[in-house]
Order: C-alpha cells, then structure tokens, then sequence
C-alpha cells in the first residue's frame, strides 16, 4: 500500500523474509515434534481415555473430528489472512500461503466431513443429516473446491493470486452468514426431520478432556508443519523457475533483472 | 469519482446489446422453465407438496438461469477485448461495476417477471395479499445475487473455464440469498410474517456488504 | 529502458514477438501495473494519477473494442458517454472523419471487415482528443491499402502535435511519417535513434540487433 511510509513498507518485507527463514530453520522440529505428539495422542485415545457410556467405541472418533474441524475453520481463517496481507503487500510469500493453506484446510475439511459421516452412522442411523453444522461444513468444503479449481484453472498470464485472494477474502465474510442463514433454515422449520443428539461436547469428563486437549494440539502441529513444508515446496518450486529463466536467458546474452532468494 | 453518468451508459448499452439479440434472453427463459418442469417431477408431489416445492423451483430456475446470463453478459466485454475500452475510459473501476450489475439486476427481474406468473400457475402458489411482500424480497434477492454473479463472471472469466467455474464459485457462495428467497417465500405461503421480515432482512444485509465488498474488489479482479 | 516523448512525434517502437512491446503500451495505457519503475505524463506521476486523467492517452491495437451488434456510430457514442464528451455528434463526425470511416458509421461492428474495423477503432482511439496515442501492431491482419490509409491517418495527427507511439515487428510498414525509433528485445532498448538518420539502414540495424539476441 502506498500510504503506508517506505521505510515501514520496508520493514515489512525483511520481516516477510525473516519469518520465512525462521520457518524453514523450526521446521524439522516441528515436524518431530508432531509424529510425537500424534503417537501419545493415539496411545491416549486407544488406551487411555476411558470408553463412553452410550456411544461406545464410535465416540473415540471425536478426538479425531473435532481437530479436523477446528483445523479446517482456522485455515479458512489463515487464507482470509494471507489473502489481505497479499493484496496489501503484493509479495509472493503470501499469495503462497493463501495457496497452501487453502489445500490443506481442504484435506482437513474433507476429513471433517468424512469422520462426522463414519461417527452419524451408527449414533444417528445415518451417514447424512441436513443439520446445520455439518450443511455449513459441506458449503465450506465447496468453496475450497472452488478456490482452488479457480487457482488450477487460471489463464496464462493472469495474476490469479491477487483474484484468487479476493475469492477467499469474499469466501471469508461469506461463511458466518452462510452459517447464520443455514441455523435459521434448520432451527424454523416446521418439522425437524432427524432428531439430532445432544452435542458430546457438553460437559465432558477430565480424561476426554484431556485426550481432546492433546489431539487438538498435535493435529494443530501437524497442520502447521504441513503448512510449512508445502510453502517451503512451492516457493522452492518458483525459484528454480527463476532460476531456469535466468539461465536460458544468460546463455542467450541477455541480462536479467531478477533475484533468486 | 467520476460521477454515475459512465455507469449509466453501460446499462444502456448493455440492453441495447440484449435487445439486439432476445434470443439469448428467450432460450434462458426457456432453460429456467425447464428447471421448473423438472422440480415438478422431484417426489412426485401431491397438491399440497406443490405449494411446499413452488418457491424452491421457482429460486432454483433463477439461480441456474442467472449463471447462464451472467457469464454471457460479461463474455459481451471479453470480445474484441472491449473490456480494455472501458478500463482505458477516465471511469472509476467501481462506477464500471455498479454500470454492468445494474445490467444484469435488470435483465434477471425481467426474467423473473416471466418465471414468477409461471411457477405461481403450475406449482398452485398463492400468496394472496401476501404478494405486496414477495415483490419486496424478489428485487432484494435478486440485486444481491447479480452483485455476486457479476463479481464472478469477471472472476470466471480470468481462466480457461469460465462458464464452468462460475456456478462452482458462485452457488456455495449464494447460499444465504437463495434461504432467504426459498424460505421467506414459503413464510409468506404458510402465513408467517414475523419470519418472513427476518428473511427480507438478512438479504438486506447480504446485499449491503457483498454488493460492497464485490464493488471495491472488482478492479482487483480485472486488472492485468 | 528509459525515453521520453514529444508532441508532435512518433516514436517506432520495433522488435520481435516477446520483446515486451505489448507490456510497454499496456503499461503507459495503464492497463497493468508495472512491478518498477516510473512513468511521467506532462510531468505528473502517471501511475499515481487519477482515473480522469486517462483520457489523456488513447489507445489502437489488433483488438478492436468494439461491440460487435452495435454499430460503428453506436460504438462511438458509447465511448462518447464514457468519456463524457461535450458535443458527442461534432466529436464522433470528427473522428470518424480523421480515420477515414465516415461512409461505415451506420454498418454493425461485427459486419466489418478487419480492415474497416480498425479505422472505426482508430477513430474510438482519438474520439477524446487524447494527447498521447499508442498504438499496439495495428497493422496485424491488414491489407497493405489499409496499412496506406492508417499510416496517412497517423502522418495528419502527428502533424496536428499529438505524441504517437508506435509498435510493430514489421519494420516495412511503419509509417514514413516516424521521427524516431527504438529497438526493443526481451524487455530492453538494443538500438535507438532518429528515424531520418537511418532512413535506409533502419532493418538492417534491426536485423543485427536481433540478430546479435540470437532470436529468429
């Protein structure tokens, strides 16, 4: 933005560089760190965590579900986020993360859906109900689907990051109210057509509460670690391109103006 | 800002260019007429099913025929790249949007002042007084659902599938406006008023921020 | 690159296909937003200058932007309204005049030929008196008659003191009418100088110049 002060526009773009560089140096760590803490997260919910009265074996699921969600509704977040920092800054850095974390909030939505659906059959009679949460959860997964097929479709030559980041800064401000109209649909409707179970959330036991704690932050390690490593690829992916360029155009005698980082 | 005045010559344009070529108007109302026809055979509905499906149709062959329209209307700049004419005028890239939604607001109430008398006879709906009411929520529906159609058709037209992508973009994005226009209707059918006000006035506020939002973005999207 | 642009100049920009010569009129058409650099329009910051401002410059290049189902006149007094123009009629008669398309006012866009489709966007191009006119391989897809016409057209506005800039790969065709040219390949200014000290050698310097790139 051209309001903003040189020098601070500046600042911005070593801190750009700086935390990327940070990133990639944390990175090994991190990804230890998650095969770590997903191993105990396992150990804990097959061995530890006592069984749940009604649901039995079905529930454990949960520990799994409710971080695939709450990963597929932050990275939402992280999209909406890099998107504005995008426009605002014009540095690839984030067009990439926009990018990356629209993938993997992709999976994570997928997977959302996909233990919600394994967990419905046995507790509700049913892979499928049109309850809100999980229309809203559907809607969010086609809007992924979406920004990311408009990323794969892009014409050549088109600068799609800065399209596609207002995509998923409209994306953004879209679900809340999606989610809003969706409650509203379901909650006056005449007749409810399923009846739908108390949330298992409500007033859990330490032990599930605990196990749901630790899952929650070692699915958040490995998002992040995945996140790292797909920005680490495709930024590394850019710069040998950069660099073919250079190099096709150095044998050819024509200087270049362009960095590799 | 340059005023509305270049606002106002595309959408005299653009109806001139529609009205050069009605077919392409007739064959989408034909096309929605078609998804009418086909909601008749969902469930092979009783008389009083009818009524319950009527608005759903009805908002289901507006939705499916406005993503046809819109990325029709927007292709009309894509050739000789006459949308490189309008970026190239002394016009705010906000006023060039406001001119081309406007457009496809007016085309898209056109068509529903085809659809709505015929989804009214064959699915039985009678709103009675309750009309009053469904002719302020047709236009508010409609107004917000081509600020996002013609966001999206510009979006859509930036890659090499345009007329696929639109829908995918677009549908999951217009949830709220098609509960709103599937819902209030069928509050004003079943008598309801009091939802019928909270409907009209979630589409109000879906059209104030997207119309908006699209409004500001939309030089985003068609600059090179 | 660096250069400069006088009224009453025309400016040959030449060289192969991907030299960037569709980049640079994009740019100072302000179409694309460059990543650098700066671009000074009567002094003024052009690429912070506002929206009004753009009618300063005027635009020609192969894509005509004219709607197919209107006609020629139609076309005009369209681009007449977006540019709020005071005295559209008197304008558009002018223009269409200066191009050489009078007799194709009434004919529908889309039932031109190439030929007479770029003399109406030629007169859509200077309808708003722009100081500056770029013109982007105009030439692509005309007859040589019709390459005539519109090399006279631009002899007559150059004189009347517009500053032209002119692009094109095909040295044989430029307008006898340039006063200066510039040699671009892959983005960068290889050979430039005044038009009438290279009357004759100008292919051939452009030859070497494309030559020496390795391009074809």
């Amino acid at each position: 933005m051209n309001w903003l002060p040189r020098s601070w526009r500046q600042l911005w773009s070593t801190l750009d560089g700086r935390l990327y560089h940070f990133l990639i140096d944390v990175r090994p760590w991190i990804g230890w760190f998650a095969v770590g803490t997903m191993v105990f997260t396992f150990g804990l919910v097959f061995w530890w965590v006592p069984l749940e009265d009604v649901q039995g074996y079905p529930q454990k699921i949960f520990y799994i579900h409710v971080p695939s969600a709450w990963l597929a509704y932050a990275s939402f977040a992280f999209v909406f986020a890099a998107s504005v920092l995008y426009l605002w800054q014009r540095s690839r850095l984030w067009d990439i993360f926009a990018r990356c974390a629209a993938e993997i909030g992709f999976l994570f939505t997928t997977l959302t859906l996909v233990t919600g659906m394994l967990w419905g059959r046995p507790i509700w009679g049913a892979f499928w109900t049109w309850d809100a949460r999980l229309t809203t959860t559907l809607i969010l997964w086609f809007i992924y689907g979406g920004y990311l097929l408009l990323r794969a479709f892009a014409r050549p030559g088109v600068d799609v990051g800065r399209i596609a980041a207002a995509v998923g800064i409209i994306g953004f401000l879209d679900v809340p109210i999606i989610h809003m109209s969706v409650v509203w649909w379901r909650t006056l409707h005449p007749t409810p057509v399923v009846m739908i179970m108390d949330d298992p959330g409500g007033g859990l036991p330490a032990s599930m509460l605990v196990t749901l704690l630790v899952s929650l932050s070692s699915f958040t390690l490995v998002f992040v670690y995945f996140l790292i490593q797909r920005v680490w690829q495709e930024r590394t992916a850019e710069n040998l391109e950069l660099l073919e360029t250079i190099l096709d155009r150095t044998e050819r005698g024509v200087k270049v103006k362009g960095e590799v980082p | 800002m340059s005023g509305p005045a270049p606002a106002l010559a595309i959408l005299a344009k653009d109806l001139r260019l529609e009205l050069r070529r009605v077919e392409s108007l007739a064959t989408m109302a034909v096309f929605a007429g078609l998804v009418i026809l086909i909601f008749a055979f969902v469930g092979d509905p009783t008389p009083a099913d009818l009524a319950r499906i009527g608005p759903g149709a009805l908002w289901a062959s507006i939705l499916f025929a406005g993503a046809l329209g819109f990325e029709r209307w927007f292709a009309e700049e894509e050739r000789n790249a006459a949308l490189h004419g309008l970026l190239l005028a002394p016009v705010d890239r906000e006023i060039l949007f406001l001119g081309k939604w406007a457009g496809a607001t007016l085309f898209l109430l056109g068509l529903e002042a085809l659809l709505v008398p015929a989804a009214a006879t064959l699915f039985r709906l009678d709103l009675g007084g309750a009309w009053g009411s469904f002719a302020i929520l047709l236009p508010v529906v409609t107004v917000g659902y081509a600020a996002l159609g013609t966001f999206f058709a510009a979006v859509a037209s930036r890659t090499t599938a345009s007329q696929l992508l639109l829908p995918v973009l677009l549908f999951p994005l217009s949830v709220p406006l098609l509960l709103a226009g599937i819902e209030g209707g069928q509050a004003l059918a079943a008598g309801q008023g009091g939802e019928f006000w909270d409907w009209l006035g979630l589409a109000v506020a879906f059209d104030v921020l997207f119309g908006t939002v699209c409004t500001v973005a939309f030089g985003t999207v068609i600059e090179e | 690159m660096t250069f400069t642009l006088d009224p009453g100049e025309l400016l040959v920009v030449a060289g192969p296909n991907g030299a960037g010569k569709t980049t640079l009129v994009r740019t100072l058409a302000r179409l694309s937003r460059p990543t650098g650099g700066t671009i000074r329009l009567g002094g003024e910051d052009w690429l912070k200058a506002a929206a009004e401002r753009q009618r300063e410059v005027g635009l020609l290049s192969h894509a005509t932007f004219l709607y197919d189902r209107l006609t020629a006149l139609e076309n005009l007094e369209f681009y007449a309204r977006l540019y709020r123009l005071t005295g559209p009629g008197r304008r558009i008669r002018q223009a269409l005049e200066a191009a050489g398309a009078l007799d194709l006012a009434d004919r529908r866009a889309g039932t031109l030929s190439r030929g007479q489709a770029q003399r109406v966007s030629m007169a859509r191009a200077i309808l708003h008196e722009p100081r500056l006119l770029l013109l982007d391989e105009p030439h692509a897809g005309l007859d040589p008659h019709s390459v005539r016409r519109l090399n006279d057209v631009l002899a007559d506005l150059r004189t009347a003191g517009r500053a032209i800039l002119f692009t094109t790969h095909d040295l044989a065709r430029v307008p006898e009418s340039a006063t200066r040219f510039l040699i671009l390949v892959e983005g960068r200014v290889v050979d430039a100088g005044r038009r009438d000290e290279a009357r004759d050698g100008l292919e051939r310097r452009y030859e070497r110049a494309v030559a020496w790139i390795g391009e074809t």
